[in-house]
């Protein structure tokens, strides 16, 4: 049962056929306790995990949800031990279900078993979402991730760890929202069976009607690189641009005493709702990554942020990310398709033992960061058979040197030429 | 003999009545008498790189503080931005449930993981060092401390470090005393690097402890919280022990001077 918010006043209704329902002044719902309570039933029988007991029901103003991430008013309806779905006012669309049922399962803690394949999961998950109601035309399929990767060794691979989970990216006349101002929608299954887990669609603005797009991704560069030294980010080396719906914001991040800000200068207003913009994604110190938006409509920078990794390093030894190139037994190169993209397919496939022994000759470099200014290519480094992680990497052929800002490798002379030959040309660094 | 009781206050005097019928139908009433044992360390690291998202009016509150006050309606907190590894050791004997915010990394060829305290920056080397029991030569701080709890001092019920690579391999878990056996205790932990951002997985951690306190189940609270915020980048979370665990107290029986969850 989910927390009631304290500062709402409510009282317990009893109505037909033993529905409980948490009633609260002030807001007028759409959906009837009874038409919410019927969209939940109607969902678990389509997914195949029905219902049998009587529910409780949360209208949307009872507060329940304390951290809702879908813009829509939403009716909590729970069927103790059995299920609980969040159904949005007025669309009626199924926003979040997590099967209570399964997650009290004892077989959760049996060893994990043969997971269906990605082909099978993916269709069993888009079942699944086309029977919550939400529009086709918001989601774009993104990819599907089996936890744990079965050649993962480790704890715990027990049924309660397998999971497929597969995700949707929103979309805008094919323009992703971004990801990081909570824009996705996942459903999760049981690899073992397809049983449904949970699902969730979490859409934190209503969508997008209209955008403009009138200055260039090089335009924007541009902009993005001097704001970018203004505010002190030196370190940071521009990666990737692309269009992508955001809701302005003025970013703050770091830590006291060291905080980066993106945003319109002071004194200038925010720009409201949402718009195109050009994101650009910085590669920076510490495992960090920036992400700056510039309007694609008007121009200059109207917010970002930074994904910073809670990773720490050991000084006196070699980070998992080298140990994991070093031991890697495959490794797709990829090339950039243009000045910002990526290409998906690999450039070259190394898995000859003389190939990847070139990678364990790697050595963390005890030197300073290179300069920002150095000449630079970059490749993206997909391993296969150890943790699957893509590693995008800088390249600097003029100091034999591969990595990270704040974390790089001295490159063998052959390894150099191979990724000199496959790598793509990395602008503006 | 299993007692849901989460919603005690640590120090509560729990009275349990019981009534065994034998085989013969015969009845036997017994009761005992103990403390309710209920103690979380919650704990932030103050050095962490993160996105605050949009500047408020308020200005800008440190993210681990942010942590602690969300987990802190639940039962009877120890909070700290500010324990280094010592006196995190010193602690560790007191506690049944233990969280921490910060940064960690593992060791493939060792299995070795380490986790930073309140104190330490990415590069510190005053690391909070869990390390493999394959290598008796290693720091052994962790297991020590929680195997010099006193017979007053119940088992870890609940074991969250929420950073990079806490359960790539099982070390850590055991070194709180937690292993696929366990019953009704458990150890939460992330297979490969976490993002840091606010509005996702910081999120997602602040649902799974809202619904532990709430009574579900730790794997309901953990897929409840993927559902809401999918985490972003490549992590996965791995549960260790028992996935049907719930939040529990312990209570002390005193006639038979054992521990009850």
């Amino acid at each position: 049962m989910k927390a009631i918010s304290s500062c709402k006043p409510f009282f317990l209704a009893a109505l037909a056929g033993g529905i409980l329902m948490w009633i609260a002044p002030g807001r007028a719902d759409t959906l009837t306790a009874d038409q919410a309570v019927a969209i939940a039933r109607t969902f678990c029988q389509r997914v195949g995990a029905p219902v049998t007991v009587a529910p409780r029901v949360y209208p949307p103003s009872s507060g329940v949800r304390k951290m809702p991430t879908n813009w829509q008013a939403q009716w909590e309806v729970e069927f103790p031990d059995q299920a609980d779905l969040d159904i949005a006012d007025p669309s009626g669309i199924v926003v979040c279900y997590v099967n209570a049922a399964l997650s009290r399962d004892p077989m959760l803690n049996q060893p994990m078993g043969t997971a269906i394949p990605e082909a099978e999961a993916v269709a069993r998950a888009t079942e699944i979402m086309q029977a919550t109601g939400q529009p086709n035309g918001e989601l774009a399929f993104d990819h599907a991730a089996l936890w744990p990767p079965p050649d993962l060794p480790g704890p715990g691979r027990t049924v309660g760890n397998h999971h497929w989970i597969v995700y949707w990216r929103r979309v805008f006349q094919d323009i992703p929202y971004h990801q990081f101002q909570q824009q996705v929608a996942s459903v999760g299954i049981l690899p073992e069976t397809g049983a449904l887990i949970g699902l969730g669609i979490a859409f934190s603005t209503p969508p997008v009607t209209a955008v403009q797009t009138n200055i260039s991704p090089d335009a924007a560069a541009g902009a993005v690189v001097r704001h970018m030294a203004a505010v002190g980010a030196t370190d940071y080396l521009l990666d990737q641009v692309t269009e992508e719906i955001v809701t302005p914001v003025r970013g703050m991040t770091g830590r006291a005493g060291h905080l980066l800000y993106f945003g319109p200068p002071a004194g200038q207003p925010l720009p409201q709702g949402q718009r195109a913009a050009w994101v650009c994604r910085f590669e920076g110190p510490e495992y960090n990554t920036a992400f700056v938006f510039v309007d694609a409509g008007m121009g200059g920078v109207i917010g970002g942020h930074i994904n910073a990794l809670r990773a720490a390093r050991n000084p006196g030894r070699p980070s998992s990310l080298l140990t994991g190139l070093q031991k890697a037994s495959e490794i797709d190169v990829y090339r950039r398709a243009g000045r910002y993209g990526w290409s998906k397919q690999p450039t070259v496939h190394l898995g000859q033992r003389s190939e990847l022994d070139l990678f364990r000759l790697l050595e963390i470099s005890e030197g300073a960061i290179p300069g920002k200014s150095a000449s630079a290519t970059a490749c993206r480094l997909g391993m296969a058979g150890t943790r699957a992680l893509p590693l995008d990497v800088l390249y600097l052929p003029d100091q034999g040197l591969m990595g990270l800002p704040g974390e790089w490798y001295r490159v063998p002379a052959a390894l150099g030429a191979k990724l000199r030959n496959t790598a793509g040309t990395a602008a503006h660094r | 003999m299993l007692f849901d009781s989460s919603y005690f206050s640590d120090g509560t005097t729990l009275p349990i009545e019981a009534v065994i019928t034998d085989s013969a139908g015969n009845e036997y009433n017994g009761q005992i008498t103990g403390p309710i044992y209920n103690k979380a360390y919650v704990l932030g690291n103050q050095n962490m790189d993160t996105d605050f998202g949009q500047v408020s009016s308020d200005g800008l509150l440190a993210e681990a503080d942010m942590y602690a006050q969300a987990l802190a309606s639940y039962q009877d907190p120890t909070g700290s931005t500010v324990d280094d590894k010592d006196t995190m050791l010193g602690n560790l004997p007191t506690y049944t449930d233990f969280y921490i915010y910060t940064h960690g990394n593992s060791d493939p060829d060792t299995g070795l993981i380490w986790i930073l305290d309140c104190v330490g920056f990415q590069n510190s080397p005053d690391a909070f060092w869990l390390f493999s029991q394959d290598d008796p030569t290693e720091d052994q701080s962790v297991q020590a401390a929680v195997a010099a709890k006193s017979q007053q001092q119940p088992a870890y019920n609940l074991v969250h470090p929420d950073c990079c690579d806490t359960a790539d391999y099982e070390t850590m878990a055991d070194a709180f005393g937690i292993g696929d056996g366990s019953v009704d205790r458990a150890y939460l932990g992330w297979i490969g690097f976490v993002d840091n951002n606010f509005d996702t997985m910081v999120n997602w951690s602040n649902v799974v402890w809202q619904d532990l306190e709430n009574g579900q189940t730790l794997s309901f609270a953990t897929g409840d919280a993927t559902s809401w915020y999918p985490p972003t980048g490549d992590a996965q979370y791995a549960i260790i022990g028992d996935k049907n665990m719930t939040l529990h107290a312990t209570a002390y029986g005193a006639p038979l001077q054992q521990w009850y969850r």
